[in-house]
């Protein structure tokens, strides 16, 4: 009754409430306490920061998102270090009027657990709102400073251009903000130009990062158009020293942090340095992360990279890379290595070469004469000499996996690229001695963009075959072993001539054996290949796109990839009202099966569709969303054969979101989304299901040293017989004292109802001399009956 | 006689520009965003004497702008289509027509002297340099232009896409690749040939506003602040 009227409480207050610069998504999770999200508009990259909390459990975060209109999810891992994990999502992937994301979450055991928790059983992913870039940014240019400068204080001074506003536009009315600070008082106009300048004011603007917003309104006095940029106002003397050729920054930080879960308590202490630097036109970065939970056990928790670039044209980067090829090829994954690019423009290349998977010993257990091995998948032959038995049971380890990866491509993509790519990773059999059937892995692939009128047209395409050899500890076949394994009424009824033949021609790239595959290629089971037509004429951005991906096909530079499915996607974004109100409408209809390797071929049919509104006046942003999703494989549930495999489902989801900047006596931010979504189903596995969620959030600035955060959400599911309800309240605060060198924040989070959980953070900044930080934290989490866990943790953070 | 030569190439461009400009301007179509050193203009609408530039000084079409040894002046087009970096002991004219949401005409006349240039990808007119024996006409690109004393006109493409049309000789149009270079020299010959390292390094010395030194001299009245170009 009491969540029924919070509700009430919460529809009403939520036609109140605002898009932030920077949201803070708090959700009920064993693993993620907190996401904080940057700016979102089209066309900038989003940066991702997730607080972790009981880290010693996860083992790797994947980002999964994308944007409407996209068959699948973007898999992107997450680069965690200490308790924060972060990921970019790049600037040519963020699209309006949304984005979907939810985060995979690989923990220590090999178990998988998401964000939001939720995720797991209604598939339904969070949503970033992301604003349109406007026609009337162009007619209002920030000249001074540039988006991201570094300016000194002695040559600070803002201009801005309206040469391109209509006639009706009043530049003396124009409103400057440095952050929230109002300098339009001392603005002065030039004709088409407003210019503040830093010299008459100084003491107004202190050293520091800013973001600029200029509002520009009509002569009836109403809002036309606002713009904004960011940039940073340093010292003289930090100037100077920039002014030298090379200009360096850089930061270390120590970390000492204690968790205590339940009985057990465990020390962790971490060290990260930055460092990024530039002679002309040429930049470098290096970061180093050492924990102590480095363990040669466990996949690597250390982290190094050292990248240098020289403007567009020669990028190189050493250690843990990220490297982003074709996304059938390689995208996403850490490869511990080298990756680099050459652009002449007419011609590129792209290699990336390393490590994905490091070695780790396996565990002899137990040992077994010939006679007495068990067929067993982990008991393998072993060294007789050494453990006197041939074979032995043993826990198996992880063999170092090796990856390369090639692309020479022709065309800067402005208007035409067509590449080519090669990768060929490999087990590496000799790197540890408990291990069994290590793989190699050999991708062929090609792509090909063409845009046109501007890149008002684009066709794009990619394909890809893969084989896959799922145990190479034998080494090749030689023809003796392939007459004998292959042939009619042999082991493998395929003409041993074919296999030679295949030998002879790809025996060079990948070790060629029984176990190789795919054994069917002319059934395309190793293809993917995708292909994408895009229009975008009058204010449309239509998409139609055909994806088919055989259910052998893999790459080892992609984990997620989904197989077995074909299909079309087609995506209609459409921008009305200058870019400010969207309708998006979307059909997909894809089919698995295609190899006949199933009982019986389901479709998926999705229609998904989206209204947003982003006002550019006083008035909140509403993106409103409707998704059908229908499975259904032609099975009747009462076959008394194939009844048991009857997929018959079919789920409505609505999801309503609006957000608000607003000032009511001080400036907040607010953030208000509701979802709900109900599952029907009519297979055999009956799960009928229901999904209710609220969530508000709301950011308030008191004064500029004091400024607090409030956020609420509700959940309810029902999942056959099964009810969960709960509500969860963030409530906290952010003080900075002694002229700002001080800085306490706490936040304190209940959760009630069927989950009952208690959080409180603590955090305490400060400045103690020049460059020198210290940082005090501390968390407390609680589940009734269950856990209570402590994380208390101190850091130095030293500035060059 | 060549000294003869370039004043008369001179006022083919210059006065017709100046009749052309029926109109008076009046409103800025520039503003100064750095200045190093020594740097003065004459304002388009009070040509009268040589006034100290400073940074965020607006300009009106037909101002010059002179630099003197080891200083430099970044200009900014109002309707953000480029950045012209004048370089020491130069001396510079802007032209351009305050039109219906831009500036048509612009025009960037070098009497003498180096500019670098950084031009945003242009919709209906070009981009214009010109010199006594030259006109760049530049459609989104970087790069630089020299005009020296003996005339010769060198003009180097960083990117992007320009063409340059001579004004002496042939009065042939040659169209620049990235990465190239073009001498074009008093007697009307042409050079086109591939950017020299040099020729790279003057660009990014060209380009970069933070290629600058500092001298502090005490004095009675205090420590006095002198910032030069390398």
């Amino acid at each position: 009754m009491l969540l029924k009227k919070f509700l009430k409480i919460f529809l009403f207050v939520g036609f109140f409430f605002a898009l932030s610069f920077e949201n803070n998504i708090a959700q009920v999770n064993d693993y993620i306490s907190n996401i904080t999200i940057s700016q979102q508009r089209e066309g900038l990259p989003i940066h991702i920061k997730s607080d972790l909390r009981n880290t010693t459990s996860i083992s790797e975060l994947t980002l999964a998102y994308r944007s409407f209109g996209m068959n699948e999810y973007i898999k992107s891992e997450m680069l965690i270090v200490s308790d924060q994990a972060k990921v970019t999502i790049p600037s040519d992937r963020v699209k309006a009027p949304f984005m979907e994301y939810y985060i995979i979450i690989t923990l220590s055991d090999g178990n998988i657990s998401y964000y939001p928790s939720e995720f797991l059983d209604s598939e339904t992913p969070l949503q970033i709102s992301i604003e349109a870039p406007s026609p009337k940014d162009s007619e209002i240019i920030i000249l001074t400073p540039e988006k991201g400068e570094k300016v000194n204080e002695k040559e600070f001074f803002v201009s801005l251009s309206l040469i391109g506003v209509p006639n009706n536009i009043n530049p003396k009315a124009t409103k400057l903000f440095l952050n929230d600070v109002d300098v339009s008082e001392y603005i002065v106009v030039a004709g088409d130009l407003i210019i503040f300048s830093g010299e008459n004011n100084s003491g107004l603007i202190p050293i520091g990062n800013y973001l600029i917003k200029a509002e520009v309104y009509d002569s009836t006095g109403l809002l036309y158009h606002s713009v904004q940029t960011q940039f940073e106002l340093i010292s003289s003397s930090v100037a100077e020293a920039e002014l030298s050729q090379f200009n360096y920054n850089g930061n270390i930080k120590g970390e000492s942090r204690n968790e205590n879960y339940n009985s057990s308590s465990i020390f962790y202490n971490n060290l990260t340095a930055n460092f990024n630097g530039s002679y002309k036109d040429w930049s470098a970065n290096a970061m180093i992360y050492l924990s102590s939970e480095e363990k040669n056990y466990l996949q690597p928790v250390n982290r190094f990279s050292f990248s240098m670039e020289k403007e567009d044209r020669f990028s190189l980067q050493a250690g843990d890379t990220y490297p982003r090829f074709p996304s059938l090829i390689l995208d996403g994954k850490r490869v511990r290595g080298f990756n680099g690019s050459l652009d002449f423009g007419v011609f590129n290349i792209q290699a990336a070469a390393g490590e994905t998977l490091r070695k780790i010993e396996g565990k002899l257990l137990d040992t077994y004469s010939s006679k007495d091995a068990p067929l067993e998948s982990n008991v393998i032959r072993i060294d007789s000499l050494r453990y006197s038995n041939p074979f032995g049971r043993v826990d198996l380890g992880t063999f170092k996996r090796n990856i390369v990866a090639i692309r020479p491509s022709f065309g800067s993509r402005e208007n035409f690229e067509l590449g080519f790519s090669y990768l060929h990773s490999k087990d590496e059999n000799s790197s540890i001695e408990f291990g069994a059937r290590p793989q190699e892995n050999l991708v062929f692939g090609s792509d090909l963009f063409v845009g046109i009128d501007n890149q008002r047209i684009v066709l794009s395409g990619e394909a890809a075959f893969s084989l896959i050899n799922k145990d190479i500890s034998g080494g090749s076949l030689t023809d003796t072993q392939i007459d004998s394994i292959f042939g009619a009424g042999s082991f493998i009824d395929i003409d041993p001539n074919d296999v030679k033949k295949v030998k002879d021609y790809l025996g060079k790239f990948i070790t060629i054996n029984q176990y190789i595959g795919p054994l069917n290629p002319q059934k395309f089971s190793s293809l993917a290949a995708e292909g994408a037509l895009s229009l975008n004429y009058f204010s449309n951005n239509l998409k139609l796109s055909y994806i088919y991906r055989g259910n052998e096909f893999q790459s080892f530079g992609q984990n997620f990839l989904r197989t077995d499915v074909k299909g079309f996607n087609f995506s209609d974004r459409i921008r009305l009202l200058e870019n400010q109100l969207f309708v998006s409408l979307g059909f997909e209809l894809l089919s698995d099966n295609l190899q006949n390797t199933k009982i019986a071929t389901t479709d998926y049919s999705t229609f998904s569709s989206s209204v947003s509104y982003f006002p550019r006046f006083n008035f909140p942003s509403i993106t409103v969303g409707y998704y059908r999703f229908d499975n259904n494989n032609g099975l009747n549930i009462l076959d008394p054969v194939y009844g048991n495999y009857a997929i018959d489902d079919i789920s409505n989801r609505f999801t309503l979101n609006f957000g608000y900047r607003f000032t009511l006596e001080i400036p907040h931010s607010a953030n208000l989304s509701f979802s709900t979504s109900s599952r029907d189903d009519n297979g055999f596995s009956n799960t009928d299901a229901n999904y209710n969620s609220t969530n508000l959030q709301v950011n308030s600035t008191w004064a500029s040293d004091l400024s607090s955060i409030f956020s609420a959400s509700y959940y309810s599911s029902e999942i056959g017989l099964k009810n969960i309800d709960f509500f969860s309240l963030s409530i906290g605060g952010k003080y900075l004292l002694l002229e700002n060198k001080l800085q306490l924040s706490a936040v304190f989070s209940p959760t009630f109802g069927d989950i009952e959980r208690q959080a409180f953070d603590f955090i305490a900044s400060y400045n103690v001399i020049k460059n020198l930080d210290l940082i005090f934290q501390a968390r407390y989490y609680r589940i009734p009956g269950r856990s209570n866990s402590s994380i208390v943790g101190v850091t130095a953070q030293y500035n060059i | 006689m060549k000294k003869l030569f370039t004043i008369f190439i001179f006022s083919v461009i210059i006065i017709p520009l100046c009749v052309l400009k029926a109109e008076s301007p009046k409103d800025p179509i520039a503003i100064a965003k750095k200045v190093i050193k020594e740097v003065t203009f004459k304002d388009g609408l009070e040509k009268e004497s040589w006034i100290d530039l400073k940074a965020s000084q607006t300009l009106s079409a037909e101002s010059e702008v002179k630099t003197g040894t080891k200083s430099l002046a970044a200009i900014l087009f109002t309707d953000g289509s480029g950045t012209i970096t004048v370089r020491e002991n130069s001396h510079l004219f802007i032209y351009g027509d305050k039109g219906d949401k831009k500036i048509n005409n612009k025009n960037s006349f070098l009497d003498k002297g180096v500019i670098g240039f950084k031009v945003t990808k242009q919709k209906d007119d070009a981009f214009l340099i010109s010199t006594p024996t030259a006109v760049a006409s530049i459609r989104g690109s970087s790069g630089f232009v020299e005009f020296d004393d003996d005339s010769t006109f060198i003009f180097h493409l960083n990117d992007g896409s320009a063409s340059v049309k001579l004004l002496i000789g042939d009065k042939a149009e040659q169209e620049i690749g990235e990465g190239y270079t073009i001498e074009v020299h008093p007697d009307g010959q042409i050079v086109y040939r591939a950017a020299t390292s040099e020729e790279q390094t003057t660009f990014n010395d060209t380009m970069n506003l933070n290629n600058s030194k500092k001298l502090f001299i005490n004095t009675p009245d205090g420590k006095v602040e002198i910032e030069y170009t390398e």
